[in-house]
Order: C-alpha cells, then sequence, then structure tokens
C-alpha cells in the first residue's frame, strides 16, 4: 500500500495540468483577489496608530481623557500629538498627521482627503457625542441609573466581543479569501475523481488492467484517496503561506485549528471526486464537467463570488450551509478567528469530516465488486 | 494436461446485439491459442467475460478449474493481461510502470525488482527505462504494455491484438518474445485480425465471427477443411482449349482458367502439383515467364466459412 500510495503521489506531481488547476490558479486568484481588494486587505495587517494632532482648549476634559486612553498602550489606536491650532493645521497640510481633532466648545475634526483612518476617526467622535447625548438624556430622566448606564456604555469590550452570528461584522475582503481556500480543498475531487476512474474498468484502460489484478480495490482506492489527500493538503498548505507571508494577510492566529479544517475540508474535496467518478453511465468528460459545476456552485453558495450569498443562504435554506463544504469551512475560519476553537468549531469541523465519510462510503459501495454489462 | 480456461456456452448480450452466442473454448495448460477474427467478432469480449470484467448472460466460465468471479484473487495472480489499448501511466517512467504493475502482483521487494528487470530485457527497452511513455515510438509503448502485463511471470498469459500499430521490427520482437514466453511455461491466449501473427506464434486457433467460435484446430488442420489448396499462377502468351483439359485431368486440380496473360491452376489439398504444371507445359511447348505458387491461408478458410475477407473490417470491440 506504501509503494502503491507513493506512486500515486509521483503521478499527480507530474501531472501538470492537475498542479496548474490545483495550486496555480487558487494562487493566481488569491492574488487578483489582492490586488481587487487591497485597499480592503489593508486592515487585516498589524493596525498601525493613527497620527492625530489635538487642539485642546481644555473645554471636555471627559473627551480628553478618552483620548488619552485611546492614545496610549500596546494597542493604542491613536498616535496623539498635542499642538496648538496653527501648527496642528500646518502639520495636517505637510501630512503628518491624518486629522486634527479640536476640543473647543463643540468637537470637530479635520481631515485632508478621506480613507479609512479619517473614517476610525470620524467614528470615535460620533460614538462619543452618541454616548455622550445619551448619558445627558438619563442624567435628565433618571439620575438614579446614571451610573449603571454609564459602566454599561463604557465597556468597551462588550462592544468589541458583540459578533452577529451571520459574520456580518467579518471583514469581508477576507472572506473571499477564506472562500477561495476552502474552494482549494474541493479541487482536491480531480485527483480523487482521476484515482477512482482509473480503478473502473469501464472508465480507463488502466482501470481494466488494474482492476485483473489480486490487489483489491479497496488497496487500491485506498493508497489513491490517501495520496490525493496528501497532495491536497501539502497544496492548501501552499496557499496558506503565500496568503500569509507573500500577500501579508492575517488569515487567524490559531493555525492549528486553521490546519486542522483544512485537512477536514481537503478530506471533502477529495472525496466529492471520489463520489462523482464512481457514478455509473457517465464518462470521464461529463464527470469533470460534473464536478467542476458542483465545486463552483458550493464556491458560490459558500461565498467565493459575493461574501452575502453565504448570509443569504443562512437566512433563507440554513440547511444547505450545513451541508456545503466550502460554507463550513469558511464559517470555520471566520469561527476560528474570532472566537478561537469551541463548540461551533468542532460543529464545522465534525460535519465536513461527517460529509466526507458519508461520500466516501457511498463510492466504495458503488465500486465495490462491480462488474460490467459493456466495457 | 491441466486444462487452464474452460468457457462453456457462453452467451453475452448488449441489449440486442448478441456479442458471444453459445461461445465454448477449452484450453489446456502449455497451448498458444490464437482467437482470430476480424473486428467486432467478439474476441475482446470473449476476454474481458473470461476475466470477469463482464457480466455474461448465460455460460460457465472456470479458470484454473475454478469458477471466475471479480472476487477471484487467487486466480487473477495467476494471470497477465496485455490490453488492447496501451494502459500504462503516462507520468511514470519505462521503469516505475512496470515495477508498479508487477507490484500488484508481487509484494516482496527484492523479488520485484528481479522480475521488472528481467521484463525490460525481455522487451528490449533497457536504453528506455527513464522514458516517460511520451516520448516512446508506437512500437516501443506496445513493448512496454507487454512487459507491464507479463512481468509478474503469469501462468496464462492473455495478449489482445498487441501488435496493432506496430513497426514490422517490433512485431517481430513481440512474436518473438511471446513464443518464449512459452517456453518457459506460460499458457498464451492470443487475439488478432492478422492471419499471419496467428499462423506464425500459435499452436491451435479458434476461428471467430459473430460471436461463434465457426472452425478450430492447427493451421494446418484448418487449411485441410477447405477446398483450395494449392493455386498455381504462370504468365504465358496464350494456351489452347485442349491444353487446358489436359491440366484439368492432373489429380486434385479442380480448376483452370486463362485470363489477362495468366493461367491460374486450383487444386484440391493434399497435393504439389506445380512440377506437374511446368511438366506438361515443357511438353506442350508452351513458353511462361514468372511462376507463383499460393498455399492457401487462413483467410482462405474464413473466406470459405463466412463469404468474407477476413479484413472485412467492422466495428471495434
Amino acid at each position: 500500500m506504501t509503494r502503491l500510495y507513493a506512486y500515486r503521489l509521483l503521478v499527480i506531481l507530474r501531472d501538470r495540468g492537475v498542479l496548474f488547476w490545483s495550486i496555480g490558479f487558487p494562487i493566481l486568484l488569491a492574488t487578483f483577489f489582492f490586488l481587487g481588494f487591497g485597499n480592503l486587505t489593508s486592515r487585516t495587517e498589524r493596525f498601525e496608530p493613527i497620527p492625530v494632532a489635538v487642539v485642546d482648549s481644555g473645554d471636555d476634559a471627559t473627551f480628553a481623557t478618552v483620548l488619552e486612553q485611546l492614545g496610549t498602550g500596546d494597542d493604542a489606536v491613536l498616535k496623539l500629538e498635542y499642538l496648538p491650532r496653527q501648527q496642528a493645521r500646518q502639520a495636517l497640510e505637510a501630512g503628518k498627521v491624518d486629522g486634527v481633532i479640536e476640543i473647543a466648545g463643540e468637537l470637530s475634526l479635520l481631515f485632508k482627503e478621506e480613507g479609512v483612518r479619517q473614517s476610525i476617526l470620524k467614528g470615535i467622535l460620533d460614538r462619543y457625542v452618541q454616548v455622550q447625548a445619551t448619558l445627558e438624556h438619563i442624567a435628565a430622566q433618571n439620575p438614579e441609573s446614571l451610573p449603571e448606564a454609564m459602566a454599561t456604555l463604557m465597556d468597551t469590550d462588550s462592544i468589541v466581543k458583540r459578533v452577529s452570528l451571520s459574520g456580518g461584522s467579518l471583514d469581508y475582503s477576507l472572506q473571499y479569501f477564506y472562500a477561495l481556500i476552502a474552494m482549494t480543498c474541493l479541487y482536491g475531487g480531480f485527483s480523487g475523481l482521476t484515482s477512482v476512474m482509473m480503478v473502473q474498468a469501464t472508465q480507463s484502460p488502466l482501470g481494466a488492467r488494474r482492476s485483473i489484478t489480486p490487489t483489491r480495490k479497496w488497496v487500491q482506492t485506498s493508497s489513491d484517496f490517501l495520496a490525493s489527500l496528501t497532495l491536497t493538503f501539502a497544496e492548501v498548505c501552499l496557499l496558506l503561506l503565500y496568503m500569509r507571508f507573500v500577500l501579508g494577510l492575517h488569515l487567524g492566529s490559531n493555525a492549528g485549528g486553521i490546519l486542522l479544517l483544512c485537512l477536514a475540508g481537503c478530506a471533502c474535496g477529495v472525496m466529492l471526486g471520489m463520489l462523482l467518478g464512481a457514478l455509473p453511465r457517465i464518462g470521464e468528460g461529463g464527470k469533470i464537467g460534473l464536478l467542476i459545476a458542483v465545486s463552483l456552485t458550493l464556491s458560490f453558495l459558500g461565498g467565493l463570488m459575493y461574501t452575502e450569498m453565504r448570509h443569504i443562504v443562512e437566512r433563507t435554506v440554513p440547511f444547505l450551509n450545513r451541508i456545503n463544504p466550502v460554507s463550513l469551512i469558511v464559517d470555520g475560519f471566520y469561527v476560528l478567528d474570532t472566537y478561537g476553537v469551541g463548540p461551533r468549531f468542532w460543529f464545522d469541523f465534525l460535519l465536513l469530516l461527517g460529509i466526507a465519510l458519508v461520500m466516501g462510503v457511498v463510492s466504495v459501495v458503488t465500486l465495490r465488486r462491480r462488474q460490467y454489462a459493456s466495457i | 494436461m491441466e486444462t487452464i480456461v474452460s468457457v462453456q456456452n457462453l452467451v453475452k448480450r448488449y441489449k440486442d446485439l448478441i456479442a458471444l452466442d453459445h461461445f465454448s473454448l477449452e484450453i489446456q495448460e502449455g497451448e498458444v491459442l490464437g482467437l482470430l477474427g476480424p473486428n467486432g467478432s467478439g474476441k475482446t469480449t470473449a476476454i474481458n467475460c473470461m476475466l470477469a470484467l463482464l457480466t455474461i448472460d448465460k455460460g460457465d466460465i472456470t479458470l484454473f478449474g475454478q469458477k471466475m468471479t471479480p472476487t477471484s484473487y487467487a486466480i487473477k495472480q495467476q494471470i497477465g493481461m496485455v490490453p488492447q489499448q496501451v494502459a500504462v501511466f503516462g507520468e511514470l517512467t519505462v521503469q516505475e510502470n512496470i515495477d508498479y504493475f508487477c507490484g500488484l502482483y508481487i509484494a516482496e521487494k527484492a523479488k520485484r525488482r528481479q522480475l521488472v528487470e528481467e521484463a525490460i530485457a525481455f522487451v528490449g527497452l533497457e536504453d528506455f527505462r527513464k522514458f516517460l511513455p511520451r516520448k516512446l515510438s508506437g512500437g516501443l509503448l506496445r513493448r512496454l504494455n507487454i512487459a507491464c502485463g507479463v512481468a509478474h511471470k503469469p501462468r496464462l498469459i492473455i495478449l489482445d491484438e498487441p501488435t496493432v500499430a506496430v513497426d514490422p521490427q517490433s512485431r517481430a520482437h513481440i512474436l518473438a518474445g511471446i513464443q518464449q514466453l512459452n517456453r518457459q511455461g506460460a499458457t498464451v491466449i492470443y487475439t488478432s485480425h492478422y492471419m499471419e501473427e496467428v499462423e506464425q506464434i500459435c499452436t491451435r486457433i479458434v476461428i471467430m465471427d459473430a460471436g461463434r467460435s465457426l472452425a478450430e484446430g492447427t493451421s494446418e488442420s484448418l487449411k485441410q477443411m477447405i477446398k483450395v489448396g494449392e493455386t498455381v499462377r504462370i504468365e504465358l502468351a496464350g494456351i489452347s482449349g485442349e491444353d487446358m483439359e489436359v491440366l484439368k485431368g492432373i489429380p486434385r486440380v479442380y480448376e483452370v482458367t486463362f485470363e489477362d496473360g495468366q493461367l491460374t491452376v486450383r487444386s484440391r489439398p493434399g497435393g504439389q502439383n506445380l512440377l506437374r504444371v511446368l511438366d506438361i507445359l515443357q511438353q506442350k511447348e508452351i513458353p511462361f515467364s514468372r511462376v507463383y505458387s499460393d498455399q492457401p491461408t487462413l483467410n482462405d478458410v474464413f473466406l470459405e466459412i463466412t463469404g468474407r475477407q477476413l479484413r472485412d473490417g467492422g466495428e471495434a470491440e
């Protein structure tokens, strides 16, 4: 079995067509995605504090304190520079700061150009104004509940952890990359399909030749499956490395969880190919076409072309997301990045393994002891 | 002597088409049996049924005295198959391909290594062992196809049209190799629609057409079964009707014709009439130039039995 496994690895490795579609194409697509979403993906890189000039006339001590908090510590959002108004505006003109916050009577924000950083600054000010207004309102209407309201509103942790189950708060551009990784897992179906074609007498001369040998079909199929799984997993790892170290994407910090998820995804992909390869009465061309159609459809439903798709499916036919390997992989990545390894991650992971197992059992039953009416 | 293959009343239908029509066959150990028939005659179907690749509608098949099924692994261990189409991995070298297929039969590494070397030498691919199949010519590719089927030294070797589209040099190499395998003890089933090949290497021949076994025997015994024996053709300027009557009087001669400057004398099997014909022409002082003597072929046998040429063609099997 080891020898058959090694030879199958060699066969796949020397098949340039399979290699291109399995790894070359996803890498190209990842590069195009990166170029297309370059502005958005910058958010996924390590966050640098936003340089901002503060003109503080001492009118709002509370806001000054908030700014101070945002500008200190390892996870500082702002890099504060307290300047007189004239110098602050000169710094803005010179591009040394992204904005000028003036605390004089009303809060004001000046910026030279619009961008992500300026949006963040505006968000901070809006949020503060909103909270301040709420607290003033509570103080006027219900003063005794003011301390509790303040505690709730100032509890920033509760805001950070509040993530919708649909994944809406996740960086959308990353979901494209998650879906791309999932699609690459499914592309393992190509080698899975080829493997099964090569053990069926009706599908290829090689299949006929292998069918009449004393080596059991399950031994041949298992070694082919393991080789296909190994190669597909290696290809996905290569894609992950490319995304992380060449494109600089932050796909998550739990490497073990990511690898486990990808392994289950690859098993699903290879088994999908084996299942389609075992279908009777369809030629090789038809099966390859079917595999492409199925994997693209699953990828589409999983959000490869339109990230909202997965959420639309979740709202309308949630069961589809439970049986779609692409959706499960994307969700697994999201869960890992947001919550870490937990019940929902294991749910996704086990569902993937279950789907792979079901497809494997159906393939084996279909192939087992098969004789043909015609070859 | 052990009966290696026994096929009794085999019937195989493809919907309305009867591919094998109560086909029967017995092969004894050490034989080289030729299955001769045009394309579509049922040769490959018969082999696929024997190997349990195809379901059968009726009949019994036993190999090595045991019923053949898809899970008859002990029987499969003793069979080597060389399919009509080249069936090797395009991504593996010559040596790797032979090792791969040999390994499906032989687990022991050292033994396999030796068998692979022997197979490479047997088909004469020593200089091409590191070549990928796409770099090989058609003839060399066929040799690789054969090596993959026989490397494990099977007791029964089935070769399905192994010389299709092969150059004469490779064809001669392949045929000599098959005879060598037989001398080493292998029983061989050889299918072909090339009668010369079958005549050359087969100890017994079964002529097939439309899924039936029409005749069987040695090459000579099959030729004895038909009306045509020797055909003598002589180029000459002219001959009288009286002299032609004299030629018709030669024993076993059944037809004498003269057309387009060529005299044709056909005899029944059982004797050589060339010298007698020439003797009569000399006695009658009839000048002649070129002389040809044709012995009957298996094509003549097939023609007489079916009314068709062996190479009339037909659909591929």
